[in-house]
């Protein structure tokens, strides 16, 4: 009978040794999953969709199909397998195709991966004219090398497109060469249509200029503006007001 | 004789009923209710975990709700297209003409309506509960009848494009309850669709074109709905008008009159319809497939001229907004300009619902509680040109929000401090733009009344971008305002832990956390972001800030479960 308890009690005192066992193994295997990611002083867990999205576990992967989901997207549009452009309400600009393309580039950016993406990327993406694409696309060329982001002068902007080109360059310490290029652009869109025109003259308000540079486009300005038929005075106004802030002599 | 008295006997019935079946609903010489130029089944009704603000119709109060909606639109078109007031009165006046067409053609006139749930909450909300389920249901009747059938192509037309809706918010899909659960309620806010669900509100804003809009959830705020909404159409507008000579339908016109009419026909048809402005001449083509669409609209915009639209029908007879209407198709100039004058400079807030749990309504009904007209209609006949006075109490109203999230609470990484800067020194220029040049100053600091302490928003060259608690009153100092480094004193501030979190889908991002007092300033997408600060109101409900891509402070509502992923709490 005694032999019976005795190995009843070790059975017993085996099981629940090993089950205790196997909890402590579990348990520091977590804390070593813990232990990789820099949040453990927090003494709180992490889900597993944060370890997946953790940069320093998945990030060289999440980087990989990011850049593929990118090309995708450029391709579907150029091919223009994305659109349906028979439909009635067709407005490219508002597609949802921009929206992903945007948060992908975002999420490069945000992970510090944007140098990956190579120029002719970058420029395509800013070809489609979209505002936050175009944006991103920009300032990420204008930081690796002039001479590409001068291939964005390349593109043909129009009407409400011209705002793109002089939004950017507001708020930014141009250097005289790029400040050629802006003057050089505005000068370009001052000859092109009457929309065109008047966009650009209303985005000059808000562009900082030496009054040597204001006086040659508004020369141009008035130049053009003979041209005009209809509405003279909208445009006349436009320039009138430019002049006054800058205390040139009012008119053309 | 008898035949000729049996002919002329049903004769007689047919006509009585065809006649009679076209006004049957209302009574005669008092026009329906607004919200029911549209269908039932056009409007979902909203539970208490929207967020939304705005006009709002109420039954009974029509002639009210369409005088301030006037107002407002004459208001928001005003600012899109004062360029042309002093310059082109005409073109000013058809853009005015134009931003209350769109909307009388798009929605009947109709964003949001308050309504009990019993008598007008019906189909779509019970159907949106379980899509898959309904649409089984009524195909195994569907043999029952032409109702079943409607119903039928309904439930897929929401099957189809409700989806886009959810996916364009980004707020899951579980939005909106039964009509069963919501019948506990004493009214329920409605938000109207189009009819096939693709398309929604004033403006009929589709969600999947209009996205980033939507996004945002700024479909919920009536005058973003309002300023976006005109803002599109103002863009179409402008460039059709000064490119006239490039549409053949715009150069077709007889006279200025004309010319006038088509230039809103074309603002239509092309950017606000189409999405292009290459389709204005649409409306001239009568084999274009979407003719009828053009047709439509002429209607609307004729009712305008003739003085038969919806505006007409509700808007007292001695009030401003129906003398401006009147003028519009008046050649009495000097008179519009003084009575769009009293509107431009007249109150429309008011009226108007934040989330429904937290207004102390005020309901004038009849004792049968039918939509009959009320007091105010009669009132409003008789004030002339008075502001209007808010009906609701405005108050400030308690944080509300819906879901509780204990479990979410981002993780402390790192400290961050904020940089603030003080003046060094006297006499120093504040620029518009970050270089030495005479002509970009726009204050000296010796005409700023004390030394502010400001924010530093970023660094560009030897210069600060910097921001001031409270705006300068000097009209070039606006925004973008830059010192040269060497003037400034910083301050490093510690203002809180850094906390990474994962955004899963879109959020609004305001200036300020809790709905009340705060404004929509943007939408941030999936990916990462650093948190800066957070705030809990009522234990419960926790906004999260981070600085957005200009350096400015934003924040937007976690308390939703699915808004973002992160790290749980261990017990």
């Amino acid at each position: 009978m005694k032999k019976i308890l005795i190995v009843s009690f070790a059975l017993i005192l085996g099981v629940v040794s090993g089950f205790i066992l196997n909890i402590d193994t579990q348990e520091s295997l977590e804390r070593n999953i813990q232990k990789a990611i820099p949040y453990q002083s927090s003494q709180k867990t992490i889900d597993s969709a944060v370890i997946l999205n953790h940069p320093l576990i998945a990030h060289e992967q999440k980087k990989k199909v990011t850049q593929k989901d990118i090309q995708d997207l450029l391709q579907c549009i150029e091919n223009e397998t994305c659109f349906r452009k028979e439909s009635r309400f067709f407005d490219d600009k508002r597609h949802p195709v921009f929206a992903k393309l945007t948060a992908r580039l975002d999420s490069m950016s945000l992970s510090g991966d944007e140098n990956d993406l190579n120029e002719k990327i970058l420029i395509n993406l800013a070809r489609f004219k979209h505002q936050e694409l175009f944006y991103k696309a920009a300032e990420i060329l204008l930081n690796r090398n002039i001479d590409y982001f001068y291939e964005l002068g390349e593109i043909d902007y129009q009407g409400s497109e011209i705002p793109l080109l002089t939004q950017f360059f507001r708020a930014k310490n141009l250097s005289s060469e790029l400040r050629v290029f802006r003057n050089q652009k505005l000068s370009d869109f001052i000859q092109m249509d009457n929309f065109s025109f008047l966009t650009t003259l209303k985005e000059m308000h808000s562009i900082s200029f030496s009054t040597s540079e204001l006086k040659q486009l508004v020369g141009e300005a008035c130049q053009r503006l003979e041209k005009i038929e209809k509405f003279k005075p909208v445009y006349k106004k436009q320039i009138l007001n430019l002049n006054r802030k800058y205390g040139l002599p009012n008119g053309c | 004789m008898k035949l000729f008295a049996g002919v002329f006997t049903f004769i007689f019935f047919l006509c009585a009923f065809l006649f009679n079946s076209k006004h049957s609903r209302f009574p005669a010489g008092d026009p329906p209710s607004l919200a029911d130029r549209n269908y039932r089944r056009s409007y979902i009704s909203l539970d208490n975990s929207f967020s939304y603000a705005g006009l709002t119709h109420r039954p009974g109060r029509d002639s009210e709700y369409v005088r301030r909606l006037f107002g407002k639109l004459i208001q928001i078109a005003d600012k899109k297209a004062q360029l042309w007031r002093e310059e082109n009165f005409d073109i000013y006046q058809t853009f005015l003409l134009a931003s209350l067409a769109v909307p009388l053609h798009e929605s009947s006139l109709m964003h949001f309506t308050r309504r009990d749930p019993q008598k007008y909450c019906y189909f779509s909300n019970d159907v949106l509960v379980d899509i898959k389920l309904a649409i089984d249901q009524l195909e195994k009747t569907k043999t029952q009848g032409r109702q079943v059938e409607i119903k039928l192509n309904n439930a897929r037309y929401l099957d189809r494009n409700i989806k886009r809706f959810y996916e364009a918010l980004g707020n899951g899909q579980d939005l909106f309850q039964s009509c069963d659960e919501l019948s506990s309620l004493a009214e329920v806010q409605q938000l109207l669709f189009s009819n096939d669900y693709a398309d929604v509100g004033l403006m009929m804003l589709n969600s999947s074109s209009h996205g980033s809009f939507f996004r945002a959830e700024r479909i919920f705020y009536v005058d973003e709905v309002i300023h976006y909404g005109l803002s599109y159409l103002y863009d179409g507008f402008e460039e059709i008008a000064l490119n006239n000579l490039e549409y053949p339908c715009l150069v077709a016109a007889s006279d200025s009159k004309d010319f006038t009419y088509r230039l809103i026909q074309g603002a239509w048809s092309g950017k606000y319809n189409s999405g292009n402005v290459s389709k204005t001449c649409r409306f001239t083509d009568p084999n274009n497939r979407y003719h009828r669409n053009d047709v439509s609209f002429n209607q609307k915009l004729l009712s305008l001229f003739e003085g038969n639209s919806l505006f007409h029908q509700y808007l007292p007879l001695n009030s401003i907004e129906r003398e401006l209407l009147d003028l519009f198709v008046s050649e009495n100039s000097h008179e519009l300009k003084k009575t769009l004058d009293l509107i431009l400079a007249t109150n429309y807030q008011g009226y108007e619902y934040e989330n429904q749990a937290s207004i102390d309504v005020e309901v004038e009904k009849k004792s049968d509680g039918q939509n009959e007209k009320t007091e105010s209609d009669t009132q409003l006949a008789d004030t002339k040109s008075a502001p209007l006075d808010p009906l609701i109490s405005e108050s400030p109203l308690p944080e509300y929000f819906t879901e509780p999230q204990a479990e979410a609470k981002p993780l402390p990484l790192k400290k961050i401090e904020e940089k603030r800067g003080l003046f060094k020194g006297v006499d120093i220029n504040l620029r518009v733009a970050p270089e030495i040049a005479n002509d970009n100053i726009c204050v000296n600091t010796r005409e700023l009344a004390v030394n502010l302490e400001f924010k530093i928003k970023s660094e560009i060259g030897e210069f600060y971008e910097i921001e001031f608690k409270s705006r300068l009153n000097i009209d070039l100092c606006q925004k973008d305002i830059f010192v040269h480094k060497n003037y400034v004193r910083v301050i490093h501030e510690e203002i809180g832990s850094l906390k990474l979190i994962e955004l899963s889908s879109w959020v609004a991002l305001r200036d300020k956390p809790g709905m009340k007092r705060s404004i929509i300033v943007g939408a941030q997408g999936p990916g990462e972001v650093s948190i800066i600060a957070e705030k809990i109101f009522s234990d419960r409900y926790l906004w999260l800030s981070f600085f957005n891509s200009e350096g400015r402070q934003v924040w937007f509502y976690a308390g939703k479960d699915g808004k973002y992923k992160f790290t749980q709490e261990q017990d």
